[in-house]
């Protein structure tokens, strides 16, 4: 693998109808083009060929896209507020300091430096067959994700059915936010809208965001809960530089449970109680915890063995429940 | 401010002991020092190497008419370009420099593209098209013992993909094992790891109009690039010049001599035109040249009395694609048990295989760590079992200072018993020891290596290594030697030994070092030989341009010149089998005395007895009136050693290292995290010429050990590498380094220069036995397979937890 990146041609537009006109034109021209906030993401898949494009706009040069303010009972995060931003902000630290915990878990400081946190709720899912270099990936018949047609993984899936690929999810940061029932603010040539998070992720390892072509996240509107606590805990063999080979964020709010795992299916897993629900807390937890459980797919992609990570589910959600009623400050 | 000079003897040396920043160090932080891919030459021509896929196939064509015909493409290299085979070993010369007709391993070149710029040399690979025809690989060692009609390397003559076998046997096993109080056995397995060093290889050539080339290179070992070239090339040594640049981190991942190096060089030569390659991190796992995948059985015997009885050692080690320094490997995986500790009755048998692999090679402990690891487990498990202290049973273990090994090392220094005493003491051990909270856990474990190889690896009469010192008419102090400073520190450590004897600020002497066209040979830095072997040789150079000033000085004072005694041995010098030190002919020897009655300080030279004095220019100057020239050299041969027997020569060396480490865990019995808090070493490296660079090796050594501990591996899928890189090869990060406790050792060895021993490798070994030995103590499992991962731990612990539960009483 070479650290040359194949030729690209480059736009930074200064505001939205800038950008949509580079759009247009692309999309004129069946120019494939790809978004660069911090580039952390992107450019290392320039790099393995996993990903080419034509053309690269970055986001950089749109005024106003990485302030946090607090409005209300609401925070609104930037889109392109750099992780390290996240993780230092007094007003995050106070009221979702949750989320600040995980932004810091992200990487290291370098990369938290350029990463942003929009960046980071979508970064790209991962797999040890699709995250090579080009001449890596010719030792296997190229997959799904790299344009072929068969998944080292699930041997069976053949094209045509509705989920090609198993490339898990990786986002520390979305967890906390799913929990926190965050909602971003999409902007795109045909205009704006507002969902919830958890209706951007999909369920296929390859078309895994619900957006279209063009669309850009621009914000995180994320209210302050009361008496709404989160702790969050990630597995990596290492205290900085990997992705989560598992992510367990867990929530008690006046005594209901809800847990959002990462990095063991393709997409976010989100599980909610109530207490009222249930005869005790203890059921409730079980319940929550086999829920998990079921959701949760593990595939030998990883450092750890896929039984091990899978394993681990619920001594995190006992650990988080543990930290919140102990009063730990994440 | 620590003062690092605390705990070890003031000798009144004046640079010598004292901590002394490297004397690169600012250039490195200042982003100054210039790397072998940050040289310019004039207009170089950028190579890149179209590698193979599959880790095993054959070649039937290749057609490279396309990539020639690309605009900016200046040649095109392939297997048929290249008829010599080449290795560092010279029973081991298997390595083509592009692969002919058959693909070894994933990553293997097969073409090689010079073009004038990166870009076009991308294109042109893109263009070269290979007809491969897979074959099938052999991808672990038990399948490649198996008998094949298609060996990896048929020109062995084999049946199989065996390699090397090693056998030694010393003593009488069965006796041996008969007067043990127990006997411990266990099976371990290890996976292959890699150097992770900062700088991937590089290499540029620059050619003159008479076609001499000039070779820069990221390489520990510029003396041997530079007759392996010569070789495969077919043009006289004397036609190249190697040179090694600044240099980034070498554990012996860049001790061979190398495919690109000689790519490069042949480019040069064809193309008339100066040439570059530099490796992407990918590429250097697909070189690898790592530590051994392992596989071994070792059975120990041990008695309250005697110690260890007897050890029995069983090996196969996964060599990869070809040799490297494989067979040295083999030999490393059992000699270097003959320390730290006495074992009378010893057998080993090793076997090295060939897959389609990456190939393995040296690595900063080189053979010695995996079966330390083994031997340290398996001395704890005897110590439990017969309810002895481990730490105090090492203790009174380790070999006394001039002993013979079983197999006949000369031991001669050796202070580690002090050392590991203190250790016992500042970790309380005693205390702690089998008495911590479930989850905590302390243990122990000790090692032994050699400070460099006496015999070398091409048989040679020269010098193991000679230096070369001039003193120009302002008195500035040049040193020339072939030391190859990897980030070592090598450079810095042969200016102390020149400023020491003449009483010259560091900075007043001038390193040129590495260069063959300049420099004298010295071999090169593996196997921890340079302090040993060059700082002897700058010292003696030192001694005798110390000697040509006070010759001076006296015909400036008028006075007579001191009469020097014949070189001869030191006092406490030990002899094997009644062996003559080889100090006639005019060699100084080893470590020599220099007291003249002369001291020179603060710009004089001074008579101690007359309290007479010129200044040090004085003297420089009229030294130089007689041959317009102030030159001397040094060098260091190694003494006769060594038994009689086949193999005797391996691990033998004119002095040993040893090191205790007691290392502190917290084991997370929930997850299987094991978290090392703290390490207290003890390292007996004779004397610390620099206690900050002794203390960085320590630092460092602990960060490897504890990477192979816990958490590297390099990972195949049937020959491909899954994980060619940082994110997926798991090096600890600066969180995972543990809180470092050092404490002074040394035994002023009396070969050593200024008492030195070796203090780059040995630190290494015992680390990863001391944390297993440590988990054992936190949560009571035997864990036997690196690294010991979090779920390798939990799957321990739920065995250990049903073994429990079947010895309870069945309850009604």
């Amino acid at each position: 693998m070479s650290s040359l990146l194949e030729n690209f041609a480059y736009a930074r537009p200064t505001s939205f109808e800038q950008l949509n006109d580079i759009i247009a034109e692309c999309q004129k021209n069946n120019s494939h083009f790809a978004f660069s906030a911090g580039g952390t993401n992107l450019i290392p898949r320039l790099k393995t060929q996993s990903l080419k494009i034509d053309k690269m706009i970055s986001l950089k040069g749109l005024q106003g896209l990485n302030v946090i303010k607090k409005q209300d009972d609401r925070i609104i995060i930037g889109a392109l507020t750099s992780l390290n931003d996240v993780v230092t902000s007094a007003l995050i630290q106070e009221y979702l300091p949750a989320l600040a915990a995980a932004a810091h878990k992200v990487a290291s400081p370098q990369i938290r430096n350029c990463a942003t946190i929009g960046g980071n709720i979508m970064v790209d899912n991962r797999c040890i067959y699709i995250d090579q270099s080009s001449l890596n990936r010719k030792c296997h018949d190229p997959c799904f994700k790299a344009d072929g047609d068969v998944c080292h993984l699930v041997k069976s899936v053949k094209k045509g059915d509705d989920i090609l690929c198993q490339a898990r999810f990786v986002s520390d940061t979305a967890p906390v936010l799913l929990l926190l029932s965050a909602k971003i603010t999409i902007v795109g040539p045909h205009g704006c809208r507002k969902i919830d998070l958890s209706d951007l992720y999909l369920k296929d390892g390859i078309s895994s965001r619900n957006l279209q072509a063009g669309e850009i996240i621009t914000q995180l509107d994320v209210p302050i809960i009361k008496d709404c606590h989160i702790y969050y805990e990630k597995l990596a063999i290492r205290n900085a530089l990997d992705f989560p080979s598992l992510g367990v964020a867990v929530k008690l709010t006046n005594g209901d449970l809800s847990v959002a795992l990462t990095g063991l299916n393709t997409h976010p897993g989100i599980f909610m109680g109530k207490l009222a629900d249930y005869e005790n807390f203890d059921e409730m937890r079980a319940d929550i915890c086999a829920q998990a459980m079921r959701f949760a797919k593990s595939y030998q992609q990883d450092f750890f063995p896929r039984a091990y990570r899978k394993s681990m589910i619920p001594v995190f959600i006992t650990r988080g429940i543990a930290a919140i009623q102990k009063g730990d400050r994440q | 401010m620590v003062d690092l000079t605390k705990g070890y003897p003031d000798k009144g040396y004046k640079i010598i002991g004292k901590p002394v920043p490297l004397i690169d160090s600012r250039a490195k932080v200042m982003g100054q020092a210039l790397y072998t891919d940050d040289i310019r030459l004039h207009n170089p021509l950028t190579i890149k190497i179209l590698r193979s896929p599959h880790p095993s196939a054959n070649i039937h064509a290749i057609d490279v008419s396309a990539a020639l015909k690309l605009k900016g493409v200046k040649g095109v290299l392939t297997g048929a370009d290249f008829k010599n085979t080449f290795g560092v070993l010279t029973i081991s010369k298997d390595e083509p420099a592009i692969a002919r007709d058959v693909v070894r391993y994933e990553g293997e070149p097969v073409a090689a593209v010079a073009a004038e710029t990166e870009e076009i040399a991308l294109e042109a690979l893109k263009l070269i098209k290979v007809d491969y025809e897979l074959t099938e690989g052999v991808f672990d060692s038990k399948t490649a013992l198996k008998p094949t009609d298609r060996p990896l390397h048929p020109e062995l003559g084999k049946e199989n993909n065996l390699h090397k076998k090693v056998v030694q046997e010393f003593g009488d096993r069965e006796k041996g094992f008969a007067e043990a109080d127990v006997v411990v056995e266990k099976r371990f397995r290890f996976a292959s790891i890699n150097h992770g060093f900062t700088e991937p290889h590089a290499t540029q050539v620059e050619i003159d109009n008479k076609g001499n080339i000039t070779v820069y290179s990221a390489t520990q070992v510029p003396h041997y690039l530079h007759m392996a070239m010569a070789e495969v090339l077919e043009i006289p040594q004397h036609n190249i010049r190697v040179v090694k640049p600044h240099l980034g981190g070498g554990f012996g991942g860049k001790s061979d001599p190398f495919p690109h190096e000689m790519i490069a060089a042949k480019f040069a030569l064809e193309l008339g035109r100066n040439v570059k390659i530099k490796f992407s991190r990918e590429e250097v796992f697909f070189s690898h040249h790592g530590r051994h995948q392992t596989d071994l059985t070792m059975k120990l015997g041990f008695s309250k009395e005697k110690g260890i009885t007897a050890i029995d050692l069983d090996t196969l080690i996964d060599g990869g694609a070809y040799g490297s320094f494989g067979i040295v490997t083999t030999y490393y995986n059992g000699v270097l048990l003959q320390g730290p500790y006495k074992v009378p009755n010893f057998r080993f048998h090793v076997n090295r295989l060939y897959t389609n692999k990456p190939m393995c090679g040296a690595m900063r402990g080189h053979g010695g760590v995996n079966p330390r690891f083994a031997s340290e487990v398996l001395l704890d498990m005897a110590c439990a079992e017969v309810g002895l202290d481990p730490a105090e049973t090492r203790l009174k273990m380790i070999h006394k200072e001039n002993t013979l090994t079983t197999n006949e090392f000369r031991v001669t220094s050796v202070g580690l018993q002090n050392g590991l005493k203190e250790a016992i003491r500042r970790t309380k051990w005693s205390e702690r020891h089998g008495k911590l909270p479930f989850g905590k856990g302390i243990g122990v474990a000790c090692g032994f290596f050699i400070s460099g190889s006496a015999l070398p690896i091409h048989w040679n009469k020269l010098p193991a290594s000679t230096v070369r010192m001039t003193i120009d008419h302002d008195g500035g102090v040049t040193v020339y030697s072939g030391a190859t400073d990897i980030g070592q520190g090598s450079d810095t450590m042969l200016a102390q030994m020149a400023a020491e004897v003449l009483g010259q600020p560091l900075g007043n002497i001038k390193i040129i070092s590495a260069d063959t066209r300049i420099t004298p040979v010295d071999l090169g830095s593996y196997s921890s030989r340079v302090t040993f072997m060059a700082g002897n040789a700058s010292r003696n150079a030192a001694i005798r341009m110390r000697k040509l000033l006070v010759e001076a000085s006296c015909v400036l004072l008028d006075i007579d010149p001191p009469v020097y005694d014949k070189p001869k041995a030191p006092d406490n010098y030990f002899r094997q089998g009644g062996r003559k030190p080889d100090f006639e002919q005019g060699f100084l020897g080893a470590n020599p005395d220099y007291a003249d009655g002369f001291t020179f300080e603060d710009g004089l030279i001074r008579c101690d007895s007359r309290n007479v004095s010129v200044t040090y220019l004085e003297a420089v100057e009229k030294a130089l009136e007689c041959d317009g020239i102030l030159q001397t050299s040094g060098t260091y041969r190694a003494p006769k050693l060594g038994g009689n027997f086949k193999g005797a020569g391996a691990g033998l060396s004119p002095s040993y290292s040893f090191t205790a480490f007691i290392v502190e865990v917290t084991v997370d019995p929930e997850t299987g995290f094991i978290k090392v808090d703290k390490a207290t070493c003890a390292h007996d490296c004779g004397f610390p010429l620099n206690p900050l660079a002794v203390n960085g090796q320590i630092e460092g050594c602990i960060h490897m050990g504890l990477g192979q501990a816990l958490m590297e591996e390099m990972v195949y899928d049937n020959g491909a590498t899954q994980n060619p890189s940082f994110l997926e090869y798991k090096i600890p990060s600066a969180f995972e380094q543990p809180e470092v406790d050092i404490v002074p050792t040394y035994s002023d060895d009396s070969e050593g220069p200024f008492g030195a021993k070796e203090a780059g490798e040995g630190i290494l070994a015992p680390i990863i036995p001391a944390i297993a030995n440590a988990v054992y103590d936190a949560v009571g499992i035997r864990l036997t397979q690196l690294p010991m991962r979090p779920d390798r731990v939990l799957t321990a612990l739920a065995k250990e937890a049903k073994e429990a539960q079947k010895k309870e009483p069945a309850h009604e």
